[in-house]
């Protein structure tokens, strides 16, 4: 009956010890879930912007605002010390083919000059870069360092091209550099975009060279100017970088870097 | 548990003697006179007990007595007397009175004077039954109840093997 009472009691306290053990069981062996990424959160947009025919007033249409756009090198002076910058004043986002490249008056009564060609040569759709292109162009003999003496002497030589006349768009070849793209990809780094383009120019060479580059676009999300308003209207901006060796193009001038980085500003509307 | 140290001291105490009352009944639940007329070393078995019981009370106390030599180096000690923590380590020391011939065969005392930590550890079982104790504490005690359980299986192991092989040889 002891053995009996002992053996009651041991198993009673065996009983609750594995009760005990099995209880406390954490489950810490249960798998855990996969550890969330530790890239950056690239968050992107489905807007589409597309020209069409510009149609004024069409608000499903996008317009280039050259007024508030802008098309900007810059270059290190001497290849050394700081940069040396400048604009280019005419510039436009059209593919420029072999029949457009030729000369355009345009009136010099208005405050600034009518573009030579419709800027309709792009198209942007964020979530699909396959979908998106776009070609530009800017006159050469436009770039404005705020030195008259150098804009209109000795970077007329140096690059390869003619003195500007007002009320003349010069598109033929000896004044023309123009973009084109190839592809656009997503970066996976940011929220921009990887560009493959080409870039036309003749420089100094002899004949036109067309180098391929890669440049980064920012999309610069739509936007309401004037919400609320009965005059409201949608804005967005495209912002491209790229730089080339000018170099390729013949440009031997020691007073600048072999690398030349450029960006465009383009702003657009729907007006 | 407002102190960790308290209740690393409580761990420790669950460790080395809650586990005593199985370690106790699993002996004397198979500890019979046929059993013992079979193997005549047996017969020691519950004096074997009270010796692993005063075994594990001696480290018990050998651990606090380090313990106290490195934090008495550093600055003096401050405790408080009246935390039922102190009273248990307190009541520790008197495990190492198995150690003497005339308590040695009477390993129920030993089992009551265990049984103290064992109920501590049904009151946290219960506590946590009831959402008021911590799944990774109650964790921690169980797994130190089943390690103590462990040691004092091997030590009673070595008495046993001494005890057979002293009865083998000088017998």
């Amino acid at each position: 009956m002891k053995v009996l009472n002992n053996q009651l009691l041991l198993g009673v306290l065996l009983f609750v010890s594995v009760l005990g053990y099995v209880e406390s069981c954490t489950h810490k062996d249960v798998v855990v879930p996969a550890p969330a990424s530790t890239s950056v959160p690239i968050v992107r947009g489905t807007h589409i912007h597309k020209p069409g025919l510009m149609t004024k007033g069409d608000t499903t249409l996008w317009k280039l605002d050259k007024v508030h756009s802008n098309a900007m090198w810059s270059t290190n002076y001497m290849g050394a010390a700081g940069l040396l910058t400048g604009r280019f004043n005419m510039f436009g986002v059209h593919d420029v083919t072999s029949a457009k490249m030729t000369t355009y008056t345009y009136s010099t009564a208005t405050t600034s000059a009518a573009q030579p060609l419709l800027d309709s040569s792009w198209y942007f759709d964020e979530s699909h870069p396959e979908n998106t292109y776009f070609n530009g162009y800017v006159q050469i003999n436009t770039s404005n360092t705020g030195e008259p003496g150098r804009d209109t002497g000795c970077n007329i030589t140096t690059l390869g091209t003619v003195k500007f006349i007002n009320g003349i768009h010069n598109l033929t070849e000896v004044n023309l550099a123009k973009i084109k793209t190839t592809k656009v990809e997503f970066d996976p780094t940011s929220a921009d975009y990887i560009v493959s383009f080409t870039l036309t120019w003749k420089g100094n060479n002899g004949i036109a060279l067309v180098k391929p580059l890669v440049g980064k676009l920012k999309y610069i999300t739509q936007g309401t100017v004037g919400a609320g308003t009965a005059t409201a209207y949608g804005v967005f901006g495209l912002q491209f970088q790229f730089q080339f060796n000018c170099r390729d193009f013949g440009i031997a001038s020691t007073s600048i870097s072999d690398k030349i980085d450029i960006q465009c500003n383009m702003n657009f509307n729907n007006k | 548990m407002n102190n960790l140290f308290t209740y690393i001291d409580k761990l420790e105490l669950i460790a080395f003697f809650s586990a005593f009352p199985l370690f106790y009944f699993f002996l004397i639940a198979f500890y019979s006179k046929p059993l013992v007329m079979k193997f005549k070393w047996l017969k020691a078995t519950p004096e074997i007990i009270s010796i692993v019981y005063a075994t594990i009370s001696l480290l018990y106390v050998g651990m606090k007595l380090n313990q106290w030599y490195e934090q008495i180096l550093i600055g003096p000690i401050q405790y408080d007397i009246f935390s039922y923590i102190f009273i248990l380590k307190f009541w520790s020391i008197f495990g190492l009175i198995f150690f003497f011939k005339s308590l040695r065969s009477k390993p129920m005392l030993a089992l009551a004077h265990s049984s103290i930590y064992f109920i501590i550890l049904l009151i946290d079982f219960f506590q946590y039954y009831h959402h008021q104790y911590d799944i990774e504490a109650f964790h921690n005690e169980m797994r130190l109840y089943f390690i103590g359980l462990l040691a004092y299986l091997i030590i009673s192991f070595v008495f046993f093997f001494a005890t057979y092989m002293r009865f083998k040889f000088v017998r």
